[in-house]
């Protein structure tokens, strides 16, 4: 399981990186942040509770944008730098070093959550009051946690080969898609359907809008219910990220191509 | 002469080499695929939702697919120095009997027809998929626009990228650049929509033109029409490499003066 000391050392360790040199953080949130200040122009004849359905959905676009760049290419650069291995013989598991470095990079998702936000009350004159804060704050740390096990799920690809930027570059556009986060899933096609709802980031995103916007639950399954799918979701996540990171790990050391860049 | 012409070629070539060293071809083209798909399609389901005529599914999957171009010639090729940089192979470009403006030309020939083959993509994921009409576009003057947008663009591309031959990294420039077109390109809606102090920046970006060119084109306009934009984006163009040209020079020099070629 997930060693809590590693995975302490590994989050301190990245806001550290963070810290040194911040302005990697641009080309991970530039993207969702754009995109939500496009649905803002675009739905800004609706007004109301639409836009401040776009500013929730675009931060959760925004922790989701940093998450996979960040906590993919963790691993890419720890390839590129030649430090993977050394990594791989101490004793943390290297899924709790990925973790704790996934758990920083979703937190600093929230930058452009909060850059939206600004744009979004100033620029857009938006009036963004939640309706339950206690809930916000909660169904917020659930979405954060929900998006770094899924970063780790996509970091692990990076232990057995260096092509995974192509993985993360396929799969960050169609969770802007799928998760529904700035327009209702009903407008999706059905059989799309599906896929949404095993993202965890679909059912964070509907407890986020559920705890901000009166009256709203579009999936008709509550605030407690959308918690639940999320933590459930992301359990299920959880033990598909460890299993990888042992099979990749012992396939990577076969292939002897943890140097290889 | 000679040799500049060659260095072009041979960078273009390593360009075309290098593309599938770490993802394959297969990995790649879906890649690029479903980037344009995705991206198109998450814009025209948050039109569709908002209702607004004014920027209709039809015309933001038009506008996306010709903006899937900037992936490739804007950038590309921004982050060619910059991925120069990144694998420590800057300073070895350098000591080459080559202009380094024309190494990274190479690579902008190169990308640009990576460009040119995903806005066909594109084009045909909007016709096929979100309704857009293009059964009354001239081919020839389609054809024109988009070559007259990808030169523009590249070029565009090559004065960002010029920077990152003395900064550590063209990365996060490119990356803005790469996104910002989507917001003032009248590529999701139009140019009316932004504030006024904000739409003198739409004009910089050679997109503008493109996406303008192509919207005239798929209504039915013909080459004679489209020929103002046209010429319009090739002078951009001229000038944009004129301006790279110099860049390159300048940057060159800086970066040999301060050592920063090999930091990264």
């Amino acid at each position: 399981m997930i060693d809590l000391r590693a995975m302490k050392a590994a989050l301190k360790q990245q806001s550290i990186h963070f810290f040194v040199d911040p302005q990697w953080v641009i080309p991970s949130i530039i993207a969702p942040f754009i995109f939500t200040t496009v649905t803002l122009f675009l739905f800004r004849h609706a007004g109301g509770d639409l836009l401040l359905y776009a500013v929730l959905g675009g931060g959760v676009l925004g922790m989701w944008g940093n998450t996979i760049h960040s906590s993919s290419w963790s691993i890419g650069y720890d390839r590129m730098n030649g430090t993977l291995e050394a990594i791989m013989v101490t004793p943390a598991p290297l899924s709790s070093v990925v973790f704790g470095r996934c758990l920083w990079n979703s937190f600093l998702g929230l930058l452009n959550a909060l850059a939206v936000f600004l744009v979004a009350q100033f620029a857009f004159g938006i009036d963004v009051t939640v309706q339950d804060p206690v809930g916000f704050v909660v169904a917020l740390a659930a979405t954060l946690l929900s998006l770094s096990v899924l970063g780790m799920v996509f970091g692990a690809f990076y232990v057995v080969t260096r092509a995974s930027s192509a993985f993360f570059q396929i799969l960050e556009f169609p969770i802007y898609v799928l998760s529904g986060a700035v327009f209702p899933l009903i407008i999706l096609p059905e059989w799309s359907r599906p896929f949404s709802y095993v993202i965890p980031a679909t059912w964070g995103a509907e407890a986020l809008k559920i705890s901000t916007i009166p009256g709203y639950d579009s999936l008709g399954v509550g605030y407690f219910g959308a918690l639940g799918l999320t933590i459930l979701t992301t359990a299920a996540f959880l033990l598909i990220s460890l299993f990888l990171f042992t099979y990749l790990e012992g396939r990577a050391k076969v292939n002897g191509t943890l140097v290889r860049y | 002469m000679l040799r500049d012409v060659l260095g072009v070629k041979a960078s273009a070539l390593v360009a075309l080499r290098s593309q599938f060293a770490i993802v394959g071809p297969g990995l790649w083209l879906i890649q690029i695929l479903s980037t344009a798909l995705f991206q198109m399609w998450f814009f025209v389901l948050v039109s569709d939702f908002a209702g607004d005529p004014g920027a209709a599914p039809a015309y933001v999957a038009l506008g996306n697919a010709v903006s899937s171009l900037t992936y490739s010639a804007v950038y590309g090729v921004t982050m060619s120095a910059g991925a120069e940089k990144h694998i420590g192979t800057m300073a070895t470009i350098m000591s080459t009997p080559t202009r380094m403006f024309y190494v990274f030309l190479g690579k902008g020939a190169y990308q640009s027809l990576i460009g040119l083959f995903t806005v066909a993509v594109s084009l045909a994921f909007a016709s096929l998929f979100f309704g857009v009409d293009l059964s009354g576009a001239d081919p020839l003057a389609l054809a024109a626009v988009l070559l007259a947008t990808c030169f523009a663009m590249v070029g565009f591309g090559m004065v960002i990228g010029s920077v990152g031959v003395y900064l550590r990294s063209s990365m996060v420039l490119g990356s803005i650049v790469l996104y910002l077109g989507l917001l003032l390109c009248g590529v999701n809606f139009p140019i009316s929509y932004l504030p006024e102090w904000l739409r003198p920046a739409s004009y910089i970006f050679p997109l503008t033109y493109g996406v303008q060119a192509v919207r005239d084109v798929a209504a039915g306009a013909g080459p004679a029409e489209v020929s103002g934009l046209v010429w319009l984006m090739l002078g951009l163009g001229i000038l944009f490499f004129a301006l790279a040209y110099a860049l390159f020079i300048y940057f060159e020099r800086l970066a040999l003066k301060r050592g920063s070629l090999d930091m990264f």
